[in-house]
């Protein structure tokens, strides 16, 4: 059984990597323990505000690579652990039977090679299933480099499998991780992606049922949120991800002069977490969103910058206006277009019935009518002025003699 | 002022939709709690009749489909005062106009029923996730909940399909009521008893393994409380193990 020591340290080794989500997959406990749920199932969530649902642990942090950024690279003085397949296995099923967990998220630091370190997560993977009736939650990391055969296998048994590009240019890679290289990490994910359309087309939904994803570190190069958002269009549209984690770089090891040396802030995250959404879910491309050589304004969210920039598109009419127009104006998302959407088929709708709604109205008054009539301002920079004003309010406060406003704003950016 | 007591009930609400159209009036509140009458107010007890009760149900169906059915009576499990008379409300509403009007969301009513809707789902949803199973000894897993809402009907199902053949008890402390399951079927039943419970003598070994987890994959250059409190409410967290004391602090570095 795996001790308290040696989790501890293959926990705080995993814990960098930002993807989380138990969803994309629907299966029955049918001959087994356990099941999946489409939604996927929060269990957790842990003092930095993250979610705990599937148990994120390494194998071993025993790493034969050298990147940069990396807490486990190899010429780093950190305390080493490697858990044999078994111990892997009858933790998640302890956890899982307590309802702790949604799954595993198994990864590995490279040891002696990638085929070898692939070899040991498939025997753990295929013992959780076979030997322990494992019918949970398993997203793997794919190792790049390892033979194909064994990936794919491996895509039979995980439920979701990711190759983390790590660093959104060739350039990058070349500077900070200079034992991977772009074609060895796009390489196994075009196979995956191929294997998983096959599948689909023969109906087979026991292939990857929730896909593939990756994690690009953000902050750690010199990448515009431009080229990183394009590269994410990419990759959607080219390998059928499922999903682009971002994830801020914090400073995890000895300083060089490569890397920048505070954590980078939470807020730009969080911008392109916003760009990422409008391009999955409400139907924008990048260039709608940003050009190429830019980065996301952190004073308004994405979808408030692309009104302003097309006020001629706007205002639109809430009581005509089809669904996807309705999801373009900045503050109205799903829930808000869905009830309008519904509530009109009644009768027309104003002003105060969208307030009665409790439609957010702060920044859709700027972009809709109701029957014709309007309610925002009609110049652009009030409009710019007071939804970026609505967007920081922590940092509108009134000024004491002891207060230092850089202070504020380092709190915001998450430099503290 | 008009006031109808009724029990929380299906039946109850469907009564007094039928004591308000034979008597052609409306009332202000329907209530199931105890109500502290004002002295322009007449408070009329409901009886229940199951017969009546099933006709009120077929207009109900009638006028708006199973659909309504489902959208008004999943709001008795609310811990809202106002449920039962939002439910009347919006019943009655739709008898009137012979049409489901649910979606109106711009009539109060519909939009208090949406509201309370989603309240219970998100708390069932939740639960499924922070309910904790602890091992006893004989076996059978227990957990504890405290939940807003009156929601074990809701969760119980999604644990006897994800764990199979296994033994179980949902105990929700606030209601006294513990839902059984065998392995086969579920069973809840209304229990004012204390129950005691010993604990498999591998429990405690691995309650302090998820909290060694969970301390060690927070990111502290990440430390944001106020994520984590919008995230999971600390109503939830006294029935979580992770929120616990911790027994034995692990000296390591």
């Amino acid at each position: 059984m795996l001790d308290a020591k040696r989790l501890t340290i293959l926990t705080e080794s995993a814990k960098y990597d930002v993807s989380c989500s138990s969803s994309g997959s629907s299966r029955s406990s049918r001959g087994g323990i356990g099941n999946t749920y489409a939604a996927g199932i929060c269990h957790s969530f842990t003092q930095d505000g993250r979610c705990i649902s599937l148990l994120k642990i390494l194998l071993s942090n025993q790493c034969v690579y050298d990147c940069l950024y990396c807490v486990n690279r190899r010429s780093n003085d950190v305390p080493r652990a490697t858990a044999t397949p078994d111990e892997i296995c009858q933790l998640v099923m302890e956890f899982y039977k307590r309802n702790y967990i949604e799954g595993l998220f198994l990864s590995s630091a490279v040891f002696k090679n990638a085929d070898y370190t692939m070899e040991l997560l498939l025997e753990t993977v295929v013992r959780l299933r076979k030997l322990y009736g494992f019918r949970g939650y398993i997203h793997l990391k794919g190792i790049p480099g390892a033979d194909s055969l064994l990936l794919n296998r491996a895509a039979h048994y995980a439920d979701r499998m990711s190759f983390n590009i790590e660093l959104p240019s060739e350039k990058s890679l070349k500077l900070l991780a200079p034992q991977k290289s772009k074609k060895a990490i796009l390489a196994p994910m075009g196979a995956m992606a191929e294997e998983y359309k096959i599948a689909r087309q023969e109906k087979n939904k026991a292939v990857l049922p929730a896909g593939q994803t990756t994690q690009m570190i953000v902050g750690a190069s010199s990448e515009t949120d431009g080229q990183i958002i394009r590269l994410s269009q990419a990759l959607y549209d080219r390998y059928s991800l499922k999903r682009v984690y971002y994830s801020s770089y914090v400073p995890a090891n000895n300083q060089t002069s490569l890397l920048p040396t505070t954590p980078v802030g939470l807020l730009r995250e969080h911008r392109l977490y916003q760009a990422d959404w409008l391009l999955r879910f409400y139907g924008f491309s990048a260039e709608e969103i940003i050009g190429s050589e830019q980065n996301l304004d952190p004073a308004l969210d994405p979808k408030c910058a692309w009104a302003l920039r097309n006020m001629g598109l706007f205002p639109v009419e809430v009581n005509t206006a089809p669904p996807e127009v309705l999801l373009r104006v900045p503050g109205i998302g799903f829930k808000s277009a869905s009830k309008i959407c519904h509530a009109r088929r009644f009768s027309k709708l104003d002003f105060d019935d969208l307030k009665k709604m409790r439609v957010v109205l702060k920044r859709a008054m700027h972009f809709i009518t109701c029957g014709g009539k309007f309610y925002g301002q009609e110049s652009l920079p009030a409009v710019r002025t007071l939804l970026t004003l609505n967007e920081m309010p922590n940092t509108m406060e009134q000024l004491s003699m002891f207060s230092s406003p850089d202070i504020n704003l380092s709190v915001l950016g998450g430099e503290l | 002022m008009i006031v109808y007591k009724t029990p929380p009930t299906k039946q109850g609400i469907l009564c007094a939709l039928f004591e308000s159209f034979t008597q052609k009036e409306v009332p202000n509140v329907v209530t199931s709690s105890d109500f502290q009458p004002t002295f322009d107010c007449v408070v009329k007890d409901i009886k229940i009749d199951q017969k009546i009760a099933d006709r009120v149900e077929k207009g109900l169906i009638k006028s708006g489909g199973i659909s309504l059915l489902s959208t008004l009576f999943y709001a008795l499990r609310s811990n809202d005062g106002l449920k039962e008379t939002t439910i009347f409300s919006v019943a009655h509403k739709c008898l009137v106009a012979r049409k489901n009007l649910v979606t109106n969301y711009k009539d109060p009513d519909m939009i208090n029923l949406y509201e309370i809707n989603s309240r219970i789902a998100n708390e069932a949803h939740r639960l499924k996730g922070f309910l904790r199973f602890e091992k006893t000894a004989p076996g059978v897993w227990y957990a504890r909940i405290s939940p807003d809402n009156d929601i074990i009907d809701l969760i119980a199902p999604h644990f006897k399909s994800r764990f199979p053949n296994e033994r179980f008890l949902i105990h929700d402390l606030k209601r006294n009521l513990v839902c059984m399951c065998d392995g086969r079927s579920l069973k809840t039943i209304k229990t004012d008893q204390a129950l005691l419970v010993c604990l498999h003598q591998d429990e405690h070994n691995f309650q302090s393994l998820w909290q060694t987890y969970f301390d060690h994959v927070t990111i502290k250059e990440r430390f944001n409380p106020k994520l984590q409190d919008t995230s999971l409410p600390k109503r939830y967290r006294k029935n979580m193990v992770e929120f616990a004391p911790r027994q034995d602090t692990l000296e390591f570095n």
